[in-house]
């Protein structure tokens, strides 16, 4: 970059602009996407990397899977297909779980960009894709071959040149070939904007490298990254939280140690790897320990190699969180989930003021499918969220995602484009963590199918038996249930064929408190008794709270009796 | 101005100013007035601002043909949460809601959100055991028995309006209906609304969010236009008294009583408005609107002389710069972006070490350090100051002094030093880092509508727009800026630019091989009849009422849908692929590319009907001698100069068409002060008074 230089004005603007570009890319590729979760919840990630593999600027989107996972995918590709064999217009791609983030349906495309022949940097993207084939999105296969077709790191554009074969195997292999050869034309777009921006940007500044400026962001958002770690008092701390697993609990266990500017995350401890797809490979593993550690030390660092750098995370090959070839990842959320909150838990025992109750953490998925009555086959995905962990000086949400962001679907878009009925959609009373701040409230849904055969239900639950725990004597939030509307309970992952005229019933957990509960405002409690959202007689029981049920007031008299013991 | 003829005037309300503009019709001359809003009762600072302009220029208020009037009133009842106390009728099942929205984190990182508190709590929403299914079909009868129930307890808690919100509603509204009728009877004195005729469209949050707002403020917007219409016609005013909505287009009083959330952006609409229209009367089909004030920056695309409309908005975001941090209003409105850039944006350096200007803004009270008011943070006025851009003795026409001294001080203190540079460098930093915020926020708007910004030129006005303009149209590759005279009231003019209009919409699922064509026209004919009814009564001929169709289409299993113009004439089957080219074209022009090969799915049908837009004659004036105008010369910064060069100083007020010269030069205003650089090479006063700048 010759005779640039990198003063805190320059560099503001390059690295706005960077962070701009990226921001253009995942625009790009939402607007044309077609897969639901890609648009609705942001299930993408784009980014670009300086010529030496380093990624630099990365969009702030929806899920934090992608966090590290698209950081470390690209020495994979390096490794692949080293500077000497690329040419422009090469377009690399790949599904493969373990390289990128952690299940087939993800494809990830990386597109070289070059400047008068010179190989400048990267644009990468991922995203989820409808189908993949195989047993379909689920947790239910034995191995990752069950779980779809496999693309290895290949090109599919070569000099410009459409990759025919491989695009007839995709078709071929897929159950809705268009949309999926849809969502990746929309992952080529992405790159191809990120590029033009890129190289539109080198030409107004006059760069003909975008190394030093890649160094630069790196070295100062590594410096902030470790001034931010070293507010964290030096120490050893651990979680081992239990999750409902498959038909056995899995243990998650994890060391953290705080030493000076660096944290180190060990998982040695968490159960051994599932023969169910529930496993999730390092990269997830690592995507969703960052994040939780960063929404606690440093939400406002960006993401990018030097973040990253200070942060070491560990699991034992072999186990949940490393799992090896060919182990089943398809559902490697419904663990992942939990990591964040794990590390949260870990780090909150070294900094109660700063800390953070458990949420619900795993998203909850429901998918349906049969025929309608009107003979019409559907194939229908419902994504639900509880209650969030409570934090000092703030009750935790109520029916908001954490760590995961996914956005809910409308009832009525359900019914309008599903043969379903939802008979409820509201908040769950009573589900919250009690506590000085409480947890947020889980929420209910009742659906049923209009259909006069059976319908095919394949959950993906979690906080079955393991809720929510509250921090600094704030107490658990509710489990979560799932069951038929006639009241059988349901397993929380196996799939079922469901009676057609038998609804499902969920309530997603509620998150866990924070702090004394006798210790809570009366006022507060008062307020959420008022709302129907806490009942008079777990106002008195948990909160140490009298009400009158009459008149609705507080009976203070009562009240200090009961919290003074 | 000769005070025989008829005017029309535009009266904003702002949060600080209440904004007039008086226009003589037979020749387009204008006035413009300006006094401080009265927020406790609005209509008072109207009516002294009125009466005052029009003393002025010695008019009387017969001569006033129409008043157009734009306001924040219902955006503030809003924010502040200042209306009616509500309550809401919903299907049982669905209490919440409000409260569980989209279940979505604005903010991915920030575990301390905090989310938009619902305009009704918990403890006012109640539940009515009655279904409609989404086909339509009634599946469990409204009782009324349980209804009327429901409102005593609603009277005895004190609630006086009521949103009512039934599932799948938009497709069948009859419980609403009959809902609204038994409230009606049995309780007469609570306002109602219901979302079947808010806004008839699919997703039960954004449409009980929308309907619950609208009856939150309908007493309040009520109450303040009898009172203004009321004082109006006091002081012997006769015309027409329009209110102008969110997406451009004027309605009567009745109709922003009824429908209160269709007014809520009038403002901003405003201003998007005037540079349409002078950018038709300039041959600009298309322009980027670029409106910096002393807090804000923002932004509109305007092709082919209309500016870019949508469906959805925000009101009363709890963080005010952040996407989905606010309420859900579905209406039609005007795009903008807004971005915290203006002058008053504060600078500081980060804690990367990198300089940072926004979103914080250092207001007008203290406002920017040169100010002298007890500010202590650089802010862009202070920079551009420094950077000879403005005048320490000509701020507002000379009515402020602006202290260059302390400015310099600041600088040098909270940003030059620890940066360790000097403070002239500190100053070009913030006007370039502010520039590249703003076209930044451009881009990634522009690219969602799959737009190119360098075809847009740029039009500026606001206070701040004008200075900042030359070097945010050299960062967006533009190659033209055109600037209105007046460019610190230019959005006042554009409520005398709006048509009569109103829009109606109608959700009707489904596949179009598969769809109930007879069912599409039924609606849409009942929509028009309706429409051109309300409008003729508003006093427009029947012969010159538009009527436009559209429809929200996608392909099957997409989830963004794309608004696509309907051709005219009745629709049917045969008609499929005349429908399927069309969107075809549309999705080309937004994503640059060609969609799969799949079946369409049509959501919501939308009509729009409109009048003629009104025409504003703008005056010419052409003067020989423009020795006059110029005042001076300063030494004013430019880059590509590397430093500080001496320039021309030019009064705005004494130019006119057939004036022409190039950069560098400064045009200066009462309100404003263009900045032109050496690389615009040809600097002119078009006919409609706008200065046009060129690279070439």
């Amino acid at each position: 970059m010759s005779d640039v230089k990198l003063d805190a004005i320059q560099l503001e603007i390059l690295w706005n602009r960077l962070l701009a570009i990226v921001e253009e890319q995942a625009r790009a590729l939402m607007h044309t996407a077609f897969t639901t979760i890609v648009r609705e919840s942001g299930d993408l990630s784009a980014g670009i990397f300086d010529p030496s593999g380093n990624m630099i600027a990365q969009a702030v989107t929806g899920t934090p899977g992608h966090i590290n996972s698209m950081a470390i995918c690209i020495n994979y590709f390096m490794d692949a297909f080293p500077e000497s064999e690329l040419e422009p217009g090469d377009v690399l791609i790949t599904n493969d779980p373990w390289y990128t983030s952690g299940h087939l349906h993800d494809f990830t495309v990386v597109t070289p960009i070059f400047k008068e022949g010179k190989l400048v940097a990267y644009s990468a993207n991922t995203t989820h894709v409808l189908d993949i084939g195989g047993i379909g999105f689920s947790t239910d296969a034995r191995d990752v071959y069950q779980e779809g077709l496999y693309v290895p790191i290949m090109k599919i554009y070569k000099a410009g040149k459409r990759n025919d074969e491989l695009f007839e195997i995709i078709e071929k292999n897929v159950r809705a070939p268009r949309p999926v050869l849809g969502d990746l034309y929309a992952q080529f777009v992405c790159n191809n904007v990120g590029g033009a921006r890129l190289l539109e940007m080198m030409g107004e500044f006059g760069l003909d490298s975008i190394q030093p400026l890649g160094n630069e962001i790196i070295k100062r958002t590594e410096k902030a990254m470790r001034e931010s770690i070293r507010t964290i008092p030096d120490g050893v701390y651990t979680q081992n939280i239990l999750t409902d697993g498959f038909d056995t609990p899995i243990v998650i266990n994890a060391t953290v140690t705080v030493s000076g500017d660096e944290i180190t995350v060990d998982y040695d401890g968490s159960s051994p790897q599932s023969d169910r797809g529930i496993n999730v490979v390092l990269n997830y593993t690592k995507a969703y320990t960052t994040f939780g550690l960063k929404c606690l030390v440093s939400p406002d660092v960006p993401n990018n190699e030097g973040s990253f750098r200070p942060i070491k995370t560990t699991a034992p090959e072999g186990s949940i969180l490393n799992p090896k070839r060919p182990a089943p990842v398809g559902a490697r959320h419904n663990i992942g989930h939990f990591l964040s909150g794990v590390v949260i838990g870990a780090i909150s025992k070294a900094l109660p003021e700063k800390g953070m109750a458990d949420g619900y953490d795993s998203l909850w998925i429901t998918q349906l499918s049969g025929v309608s009555d009107k003979e019409e086959p559907f194939s229908a995905v419902i994504f639900s969220v509880g209650g969030t962990g409570a934090l000092p000086g703030k009750d935790g949400l109520s029916a908001t995602p954490f760590p995961s962001n996914v956005r809910g679907v409308s009832a009525e878009v359900l019914e309008s484009v599903y043969p379903l009925f939802i008979k409820q959609k509201e908040l769950w009373p009573d589900s919250a963590g009690a506590g000085c701040y409480r947890g947020g409230f889980g929420h209910i849904m009742e659906i049923y199918v209009n259909s006069d055969k059976p319908y095919l239900l394949a959950p993906m639950y979690d906080r079955t038996e393991h809720p929510a725990q509250g921090i600094v004597g704030g107490k658990e939030g509710s489990p979560g249930i799932a069951m038929l509307h006639t009241g059988e309970k349901l397993h929380p992952k196996r799939r079922l064929d469901v009676e057609p005229e038998k609804g499902i019933i969920i309530k997603l957990p509620g998150g866990g408190g924070y702090g004394n509960p006798y210790e809570r405002d009366p006022y507060k409690v008062l307020e959420d008794v008022i709302s129907e959202m806490v009942s008079i007689e777990k106002a008195a029981e948990d909160y140490g709270v009298a009400i009158n049920p009459q008149t609705l007031e507080i009976d203070w008299g009562k009240t200090k009796k009961i919290r003074n013991g | 101005m000769n005070n025989n003829g008829t005017y029309r005037l535009g009266v904003d309300i702002g949060g600080t100013f209440t904004d007039f503009v008086l226009i003589k019709e037979e020749t387009g001359e204008n006035r413009i007035g300006k006094n401080l809003t009265t927020p406790e009762d609005p209509s008072e600072g109207v009516i002294t601002g009125l009466t005052n302009l029009i003393e002025e220029e010695k008019i009387d208020p017969h001569q006033i043909s129409t008043i157009v009037h734009g306001t924040t009133l219902v955006t503030n009842a809003l924010i502040e949460r200042k209306g009616s106390k509500t309550g809401l009728l919903t299907t049982e099942g669905f209490r919440d809601t409000l409260e569980i929205a989209n279940q979505y984190r604005f903010d991915p990182y920030d575990v301390y959100l905090e989310k938009p508190e619902p305009l009704v709590p918990r403890n006012l929403r109640f539940t009515l055991d009655e279904r409609v299914l989404a086909d339509g079909t009634v599946s469990k009868p409204l009782d009324r028995g349980e209804l009327e129930e429901r409102v005593r307890k609603f009277q005895k808690m004190g609630v006086e309006a009521i949103a009512i919100c039934f599932m799948n509603s938009f497709i069948n509204g009859v419980h609403e209906k009959e809902a609204l009728k038994i409230i009606n009877e049995t309780a007469p004195e609570m306002y109602v609304s219901i979302s079947s005729e808010v806004i008839p469209e699919i997703r039960e949050y954004e449409r009980t969010s929308t309907t619950v707002a609208n009856v939150f403020v309908k007493a309040t917007v009520e109450r303040y236009l009898q009172k203004v219409t009321q004082r109006l016609q006091e002081l012997g005013f006769e015309g027409n008294f329009f209110m102008m909505l969110s997406n451009g287009g004027i309605c009567t009083v009745e109709t922003a009583c009824e429908f209160p959330v269709r007014i809520l952006e009038s403002g901003p609409a405003a201003g998007a408005l005037a540079a349409a229209m002078y950018g038709e009367k300039g041959s600009f089909p298309n322009v980027l609107s670029f409106d910096m004030g002393g807090t804000t920056a923002k932004s509109c695309i305007i092709e082919n002389n209309t500016p870019l409309k949508v469906n959805e908005f925000e009101v009363a975001r709890v963080y005010r710069f952040k996407k989905g941090s606010g309420l859900p209003i579905k209406a039609s409105v005007i795009e903008m972006i807004e971005i915290g850039a203006g002058g008053g944006s504060m600078a500081y350096i980060d804690k990367f070490g990198l300089l940072k200007v926004g979103p914080h803004s250092a207001g007008s009270n203290p406002g920017p350090v040169s100010y002298g008011l007890g500010g202590t943070e650089p802010t862009v006025t202070d920079a551009d100051l420094m950077l000879g851009y403005l005048d320490p003795n000509f701020f507002l026409g000379g009515k402020m002094k602006l202290d260059k001294d302390a400015a310099y001080k600041a600088m040098k203190e909270k940003i030059a030093d620890p940066l360790g540079i000097d403070p002239v460098e500190a100053a070009w930093g913030i006007h370039k880092v502010v520039n590249e915020n703003m076209s930044n926020a451009a881009r990634i708007h522009a690219i969602e509508y799959g737009k190119d910004l360098a075809q847009f030129p740029l039009f500026a006005f606001g206070g701040a727009g004008p200075v900042h303009a030359y070097n945010v149209a050299r960062n967006l590759g533009v190659d033209a800026v055109a600037l209105p005279l007046g460019a610190g009231t230019t959005s006042a003019l554009g409520l005398l630019c709006a048509p009569l209009a109103f829009d109606y919409v109608r959700s009707y699922y489904g596949r179009l091989d598969s769809i109930d064509w007879q069912e599409v026209n039924r609606f849409f004919d009942e929509m028009i009849k309706e429409g051109k009814e309300l409008l003729v009564k508003a006093g427009l001929k029947e012969e010159d009422i538009k009527v436009s169709r559209s429809c929200d289409m996608r392909y099957v299993g997409q989830g963004h849908e794309a608004n696509v113009f309907l051709p005219e004439g009745e629709l049917h089957e045969g008609r499929i692929e005349e429908l399927e080219a069309v969107f075809e074209k549309t999705y080309q022009e937004l994503y640059h590319q060609s969609g799969p090969d799949m079946p369409l799915e049509a959501l919501t049908w939308r009509v729009s009907l409109s009048g003629p837009k009104p025409q504003i004659p703008l005056e010419s004036f052409k003067k020989d001698d423009y020795e006059k105008a110029l005042k001076g010369e300063r030494e004013v910064y430019f880059d590509e100069q590397g430093g500080f060069i001496k320039t021309p100083v030019y009064d705005r007020y004494l130019l006119g068409f057939g004036f022409q010269t190039q950069g560098p030069a400064v045009f200066e205003e009462h309100e404003s002060t263009v900045v032109v650089g050496i690389e615009a090479k040809d600097i002119k006063i078009d006919e409609q008074n706008n200065l046009i700048v060129r690279w070439s």
